[in-house]
Order: C-alpha cells, then structure tokens, then sequence
C-alpha cells in the first residue's frame, strides 16, 4: 500500500525553468525507495516536497491521503527526515539537541532518553557520548545522532538525503544496517544518494529523476543486510576497533 | 503555546551561556559606560560640595556664570546621555543578537528540523526573541541598574531625579519600555535575520535597523522621563503595538518554505 503518493508534480523557483515537472511516485509501506539522479536534478528538491517543506507549483503530493504540507503542519512526527548537514546546534551536547527536538514534540528528558537508549546502542554509540558539545563530534557521529532524533518520534516516514555521503564505510554500514531495520519493521523509507553499491543492496526499488521521473526499478538484491566484500572485511578487522 | 515558547528560549540561553566571552564584552560595555557616568558624576560631586572649588569655577569662567550652575547643568547632561546611552546599548545589543538568532539556525541546518516540529511560525519568533533579548536584559537589569542606583544616591544628582530611580516613572522605563523596545527592535532584527540570504546581507540589514531604531527608542525613553509614569506608559505601549504587529507580520514571513 502507497504512504506517499505524488500526482503531476511539479516545483519552479521564480522565474527559472522547473526544478520538477509531472512527477508521478509512490512510496510503498515498508520499503525503501532510493532517488536516484544526477546533480541538481530535483532528487532533494522532491525529498523536501514529500516533508511538506515546500510547496508544489502543481500536482499534488500525499502522505497518508493527507496533503503533504498539512502532514507537516499538524506534525505529529509523521515525517522523519536527515539532510546532508546533520541539523545539531554545535554548542549544546548530543542530548540537549535531542531533548530540545524531543520537547518540541512534547517529549519529556525522561522519554528521550528512554526512546533514544535502543537507537543509539543499535548505531554503536554509548550514551556517555553524547554528553560532549556535538560541535566535536565525527560526521558520523553527528548523523547518527540525526538519525536518533529523526527515529525519537517514531515515524511513518523517514526521509534520507545523502545522510552518509560523508562517512566512514564502518559508520556507513551501520547506518544502512539501522534504515533496514526500520524499513523491516513497517517504516517507509526514502534514500536519496549518488551511492549506487548502497542503493542496489539497502533499496528495495530505485526511481531515477532528471527533472521528473525517468524510470522506476525493482531491485531483487539481498533485503535483509548488505553483504561486505573483502576489502571491507579487511577494514573493519584493521579499523573496526574504535579507540 | 507559552511552554514551547520558553523551550525555544531556553535552548538560545543555553548556547548563550557556552559563550561566556560574548556575554563578559556584553557586561564590560554595559560597564565601561555606567563606570565612566559614575566617575564623571562624582568628579562633579567633588567640585560642587568644595565652595572653594566652586570659586575657582567661577572665576575660570570669567565670573559670568555661577559654578554651581555649570556643575549642576553638567550633572544633568549626564544622567540624560547616560539614559539615552543605557536603553540604546540595551536595545543595540539585544538588536545584533536577535539579528544573528534566525540565521545561526540556517547556519546550524537545524531550521528546516524547527519547521517540522509542531511550532507556530510566531511561537518561533517570539521564543528567539526572548531567546536574543534575555541574557542581555539580566545584564542590563544587574549592570545598568545598578550604576543607575548608585548615580541617584549621589547628592549632586539630588535635582535630577527625573532621569534617576527615584523617578517612578524611570522605572517604569526601566522595567518595561527599554524591555519593549528590545522586543520590538528584536523581532524586526530576527525577521530581518530570517529573510537574509547570507550573513553579510543580514548584518547589513540590522545594523540599518539598529542604528536607527536605537537612536530614536533611546531619545523616546529619555525625552519621556519628566512626562511621568503615564508617558512612559504611552512610550512601553507603543513598543508594544509594534512588537506585536512586528511579530504577526514575521510570523508569516518566516516561511515553511525552506528553500528561499
């Protein structure tokens, strides 16, 4: 069943040509769905419609019947999201960024702690180490900490931009490991990358978008966990021990 | 809607307070200004309670003008210019930071997950405006305040209590107006903050604002004292009709749409 529908879409800035035009998808339940494309060409411009972040200039986009826009207004946390920047203020530590998204959403500091816990000791971080100011984290580390705030509300959605296009390949593949499972466990998950390997082994379907939608396809590759070639094999035994 | 807020508040003093260095040079100017008042102030005390001293004023000014005059009419100069000094420091100061709070959030990446979370566009002006306006108004209240209190238990400014504490009507202005006109200046400076592309184009934009603003907010605090409480109230309301309509317009400026 369709989560996220988008019928005729189309997005212009100002007077330039159309970032998007027509676009028709779909976003199944439980699956992760990989955007796929060359630079600008409208693949986080999309993601950013499906948030409800912008606007359409035509078409419509729905997440869960509901207009994507109003999806974001009522937010209810419906729609989790990463971008390439992790989003942290870099002063305040791992969990007072947490808890400050999480009490925007009403969560307690008991309640983010509780529902972080499992999230973090699956991305393979210790809770000590969100006690430091996030401004002296690793890449990795500040996504991985996106990644728990985007998962803290339990969404229906999560939406992905390039969110490990500056990590390491361990810090990689436990993210991958991490947007698996959740697609696993019923949320609908879409990945924008330029990382075909990750693609063809997290991505259940691929769209391919150049101002619309070129192609759309079905990957019949492994579902439950990428398979590590030798040379990662040989990283992770050389590198896999964290300091 | 007043807990979130006060939640967007608090995380802007929480940074705050990781930046001791900006609030120790907020304190030193609030404190280089009120010090130099104070040292002006009982250099003339000095020279008015000497009869002698007076003489010789007197006579350097060619025995036209009485010295008690001249000291009495300096005194006065400076406890005004040191209002004036005080709310527009006061209202600069709360300007700049309110003018960097939106566009720290888009330096951050952190704004477009601020407008996923469920916050009225106005709730999150208002919170940053608190935000930017509250460290510098707890150091103005304590720094400003207190040079204020010391000034006025001078016996030289004794003629002067219309720009001094023992005004009600300054503390009216204290308390309330120079608030006000922070909030207002704020606002304005954060919608600025939040339609700026970049920080060169941001901080063009508030120093505009800030320069002006302050000025005339100052002068209005200051001129008002001898009006008594009901101007000054008329001079807080004013500020407040701004702030409110500022805060409507920017709430509606600030839009979901991240990709300005």
């Amino acid at each position: 069943m369709a989560l996220v529908v988008a019928e005729g879409l189309g997005r212009t800035f100002g007077k330039r040509p159309p970032v998007l035009r027509d676009v028709r998808a779909e976003v199944l339940e439980g699956e992760v769905l990989g955007l796929l494309g060359p630079n600008g060409g409208g693949k986080s411009t999309l993601l950013l419609l499906m948030a409800g972040l912008i606007a359409p200039t035509e078409g419509s986009i729905t997440v869960g019947g509901v207009n994507a826009i109003d999806v974001a207004v009522e937010a209810t946390g419906t729609i989790g999201l990463i971008t390439a920047e992790p989003g942290l203020y870099p002063l305040l530590s791992g969990w007072e960024n947490l808890e400050y998204f999480g009490g925007l959403f009403g969560l307690g500091r008991q309640a983010v702690r509780e529902r972080a816990g499992p999230i973090l000791a699956e991305l393979e971080l210790t809770a000590s180490s969100l006690d430091a100011p996030s401004g002296s984290y690793s890449s990795g580390m500040r996504q991985k900490v996106s990644l728990t705030r985007a998962l803290l509300l339990r969404p229906r959605l999560l939406l992905l931009d390039e969110p490990t296009s500056n990590l390491d390949p361990l810090s990689t593949m436990t993210m991958h490991r991490a947007i698996r499972r959740q697609a696993d466990a019923g949320v609908s998950v879409v990945l924008v990358t330029h990382d075909l390997y990750a693609a063809s082994h997290i991505c259940d379907r691929v769209v391919f978008v150049r101002q619309t939608v070129l192609a759309t396809h079905v990957l019949d590759g492994d579902r439950v966990a990428p398979e590590p070639g030798p040379l990662y094999r040989l990283y992770e035994d050389t590198l896999g021990a964290r300091p | 809607m007043i807990g979130r807020v006060l939640h967007i508040a608090r995380r802007e003093w929480l940074e705050q307070r990781r930046q001791p260095a900006m609030l120790a040079v907020i304190g030193a100017l609030y404190g280089l200004v009120g010090g130099i008042v104070l040292a002006a102030l009982l250099l003339m005390q000095v020279v008015a309670m000497e009869p002698a001293r007076l003489a010789t004023l007197t006579s350097v000014l060619g025995g036209a003008v009485d010295g008690r005059q001249v000291v009495d009419a300096a005194v006065g100069g400076t406890v005004a210019a040191y209002n004036f000094l005080m709310y527009s420091q006061f209202l600069g100061i709360a300007a700049v930071l309110a003018g960097h709070a939106v566009l720290h959030d888009r330096q951050c990446g952190t704004l477009t997950f601020l407008l996923l979370a469920p916050v009225r566009r106005g709730e999150l002006l208002v919170g940053k405006v608190l935000g930017a306006v509250g460290p510098a108004f707890a150091l103005y209240l304590v720094i400003s305040g207190g040079a204020s209190l010391v000034a006025a238990s001078l016996p030289v400014t004794a003629s002067h209590y219309q720009h001094l504490p023992t005004n009600p009507a300054w503390w009216v202005a204290f308390l309330l107006g120079g608030p006000l006109w922070a909030v207002f200046i704020g606002t304005v400076c954060t919608i600025v903050s939040s339609v700026a592309k970049d920080v060169r184009t941001s901080q063009q934009g508030v120093w505009f604002v800030v320069f002006f603003a302050t000025m005339i907010c100052g002068f209005l605090l200051t001129w008002a004292l001898p009006y008594g409480i009901a101007g000054q109230l008329a001079v807080a309301g004013l500020a407040a009709l701004g702030a409110a309509g500022a805060a409507m317009v920017g709430a509606s400026i600030i839009s979901r749409d991240v990709s300005r």
